[in-house]
């Protein structure tokens, strides 16, 4: 738990996105799982500021190289970063650039500093570094304990008033995640704190009131607050977000632009309620929450949308692709029970049956059969990043050996264990197995007719079986719905008895290279 | 090559038990070296007189007359079993090569023809290291050495319908064995001018051991370019020049000449013809009489 500080909120809220100068983001993220010698540890501090660090360079229009990440629980390093950001802003306002500092914080706090590894970073030299960075708004999100707020232009309410004016707003805006006397929570259900976790998902899209795809910072705050409020209502410590704002100019402060987003879903109408958890790690991505804005910016990836209507709880698989747009409606719900949404948010798959045909080559090189066709399904049953695969194929293609020449065909069997590796919409799955395979050859004399005239045997046919252990690489895209197209990689070594002269036959190990392209489904 | 065991590798049944996973069981597939033998021959060496070399090779000889009638030999090599000097197994990998087939022709009205082609057995010194048997044209001689072969022993090769003479001695389609009579020059005053075989056709079950002697008589090298007992095709008249070998009677009133043709094609063979003439004794000389 996390103590709160005072809930301040100061001034009328401006945007930066007036006309003018062009405008330069820079970032500083922290978080800090460990505290001070009392706190106890923290679970997600860390784990949210790399998901805001990551939100600030997906949507909120920061470039990577300019924005830093620490979770090194060091305060110096904290004015460091502020000092180093400090030179780019002053190079960036030379070019008579507008510069934006963002300065996120997670992790334990008090009314007089912030806790990092054991130590603390007083607020007042926060703020006093803060304050020499020459950029022309600073804004400050703290999401920690008992953080302190001036008294001065306090708001404690979830709107802010917007005032137009041609240049965008100057000053500072320090947004808190909860009020003095208050504790600031981590949820396990969204594996991070309670105010992060409405942060990032009003940034997403969920707080765009007026859905023109730009989230302001009156929309954020009136959402986060809003929904933090009603979350921590049904807690035993209320939490109540609260903001400091000392601005002058006008104008709104865009904090994500939804277009930037590289996929994107939009949910049905209605007054139901929407959780987006990515896949397979089931984090919780974003929310929305009654009648209100039904777009969220996305990664690419692949997607578990839980819905809440009533008394009926329902459950969407989304993937998306790069560039992506997908719109839900109620059919693409599959109705779930209340207790599995509950007992397992968003660590269940849908559709954890897949089913894929596919065909390509397959090449042994040294054997009877250096080249050949293969054709077969492939059937999938997958739980989080494990997955069981059963490969049925068939086989067929010319063989020759020194005498003879023909066909040799095979019925495959290849059962293996897999492990899914998500690359945003992509999967990729190693697998490791067996292969056993019934086989067939038909092989002719080389000089079959003039054995046939000489009534000589000229033809022979011999089932045999072979196994090997086999290894494969998979590599899934979505097509359209449930539809995905597969490039398969396989290497296997096929043991099998070989006639000899004299003798009962030898052992033969075969290495076998298979390439395939596939197309399936899930269901 | 001889000398050198199968080191054919055995494994005991229970190595199949993974195979016995799938629907095929423990069957045998074909490899890449897989060739059977269309025939296995086994022998037994029982005589030798010449010291064996490491390395000794069995080839067989086919041989084939061209339109005029040349004999031409095509060489099969062979892969063999088992050790020497004792016992031998060989095995034909193939039918003879198609340069060494003939067109048989049967006399039969409507009967299909029929190609053969007759081959003898031959052990070697492969003194060129080549691996191959080879000759030396038009000399006869061979760059190896011929250290034996089995007396009058023809592998006799048949594709298509055996002529009804050829059945009658028991030849069928496919490969065939047998061993010729004994030939008997005409002497000098014998009642037939020709060479005359002493006896019929003996047909061989292929699986009769053969029994070869290694004395590399130089004569080896003649034996495997020797005259066809059955004469030249149909219509060949042996070209010239011919050789010319006169033998007369100790009284000089009978002769026989012995022509041969003059050493051509791959290993010098020749077929002879033989002309032969008496006289009374005491009845006056023939003018052109060859015997005095």
């Amino acid at each position: 738990m996390r103590a709160s500080g005072a809930m301040l909120l100061c001034g009328a809220l401006m945007s930066a996105t007036g006309a003018g100068a062009t405008e330069e983001r820079l970032a500083l993220v922290v978080g800090a799982d460990v505290g001070g010698p009392d706190d106890d540890p923290l679970h997600y501090a860390e784990a949210d500021a790399r998901r805001v660090h990551d939100l600030l360079i997906e949507l909120g229009g920061v470039r990577a190289d300019r924005t830093l990440l620490l979770t090194d629980r060091n305060p110096e390093r904290v004015l460091q970063a502020l000092t180093e950001l400090r030179g780019r802003a002053a190079e960036l306002s030379r070019l008579g650039r507008r510069v934006v500092l963002f300065f996120y914080y997670s992790g334990h706090g008090d009314e007089e500093s912030l806790h990092l590894g054991g130590r603390t970073l007083r607020l007042a030299d926060l703020r006093a570094e803060m304050a020499r960075v020459p950029a022309d708004l600073r804004l400050v999100f703290l999401d920690a304990c008992r953080s302190a707020g001036r008294l001065k232009g306090v708001r404690g309410g979830p709107t802010f008033s917007v005032a137009a004016a041609p240049e965008g707003p100057r000053g500072l805006v320090e947004v808190r995640s909860s009020s003095v006397g208050e504790a600031a929570q981590e949820s396990d259900q969204f594996a991070g704190a309670v105010f992060t976790h409405f942060l990032v998902s009003g940034l997403r899209g969920a707080a765009d009131a007026n859905g023109d795809g730009r989230v302001t910072l009156a929309e954020l705050y009136a959402y986060a607050y809003r929904r933090t409020l009603l979350r921590t209502g049904s807690t035993a410590a209320l939490q109540h977000p609260s903001a400091v704002i000392d601005l002058q100019g006008a104008g709104e402060v865009v904090l994500s632009t939804l277009a930037a987003a590289s996929a994107s879903l939009e949910m049905p109408g209605g007054a139901d309620s929407y959780q987006v958890f990515s896949l397979p790690d089931a984090d919780v991505v974003a929310e929305l929450n009654g009648e209100g804005p039904s777009l969220l910016a996305l990664p690419a990836g692949r997607f578990l949308v839980t819905r809440q209507s009533g008394g009926q709880a329902g459950a969407a698989l989304v993937s998306l692709p790069w560039g992506g747009h997908e719109r839900l409606d109620g059919s693409s719900f599959r109705t779930i029970s209340r207790e599995q949404l509950v007992a397992r948010g968003g660590r269940f798959e849908l559709h954890e049956l897949r089913v894929e045909a596919r065909a390509g080559l397959e090449l042994s090189p040294g054997s009877t059969q250096r080249g050949a066709f293969r054709s077969g399904v492939l059937v999938t049953q997958s739980r989080g990043k494990l997955e069981l695969e059963l490969e049925i194929a068939f086989i067929t293609g010319g063989a020759t050996t020194a005498g003879f020449s023909g066909q040799e065909r095979a019925l495959s069997f290849a059962p293996a264990l897999a492990l899914r590796f998500f690359f945003g919409p992509a999967t990729l799955v190693g697998s490791l197995g067996v292969d056993l395979r019934a086989a067939w050859q038909h092989l002719n004399r080389l000089d079959a007719a003039r054995l046939a005239a000489a009534g000589l045997p000229s033809a022979e046919d011999r089932s045999f079986g072979s196994v090997g252990p086999r290894a494969g690489a998979r590599l899934s895209l979505p097509l359209f719905g449930e539809a995905t197209a597969s490039l398969a990689l396989t290497a296997s070594a096929q043991a099998r008895r070989e006639t000899v002269p004299a003798g009962a036959g030898r052992l033969s190990v075969h290495p076998l290279l298979g390439a395939t392209l596939g197309a399936g489904a899930s269901f | 090559m001889l000398g050198h065991p199968d080191k054919s590798m055995s494994y005991p049944a229970g190595k199949c038990l993974l195979s016995l996973l799938v629907l095929a069981g423990c069957g045998l597939a074909a490899g890449r070296d897989y060739s059977p033998p269309l025939l296995t021959l086994r022998g037994t060496i029982i005589a030798t007189t010449v010291p064996t070399p490491d390395s000794v090779h069995l080839a067989v000889f086919w041989k084939r007359r061209d339109p005029a009638g040349t004999v031409l030999g095509v060489f099969q090599e062979l892969t063999v079993r088992a050790e020497f000097p004792v016992s031998f197994r060989v095995d034909l990998p193939g039918p003879p090569p198609e340069e060494a087939m003939n067109a048989g022709v049967s006399t039969d009205r409507g009967a299909a023809s029929f190609r053969f082609s007759t081959g003898t057995l031959l052990v070697y010194d492969d003194r060129s290291g080549t691996g191959r048997i080879e000759l030396a044209p038009p000399t006869g001689t061979t760059t190896d050495r011929i250290l034996g072969a089995p007396e009058r022993l023809t592998i006799y090769y048949l594709e298509g319908t055996p002529s009804r003479e050829l059945g009658a001695q028991g030849v069928h389609p496919g490969f065939n064995l047998w061993r010729e009579p004994k030939v008997s020059e005409p002497a000098p005053g014998a009642a037939v001018c020709a060479a005359t075989p002493a006896g019929s056709i003996e047909m061989l079950s292929l699986d009769t051991d053969i029994q070869i002697a290694l004395t590399a008589d130089p004569a080896l090298t003649r034996l495997i370019c020797a005259e066809d007992p059955y004469g030249a095709p149909d219509g060949g008249s042996p070209p010239l020049p011919f050789v010319r070998e006169l033998t007369c009677n100790a009284d000089g009133t009978a002769y026989v000449i012995k022509r041969c043709q003059s050493p051509v094609g791959l290993c010098g063979a020749a077929w002879c013809s033989y002309q032969c003439g008496s006289r009374p004794a005491g009845s006056p000389v023939p003018s052109g009489w060859p015997c005095h």
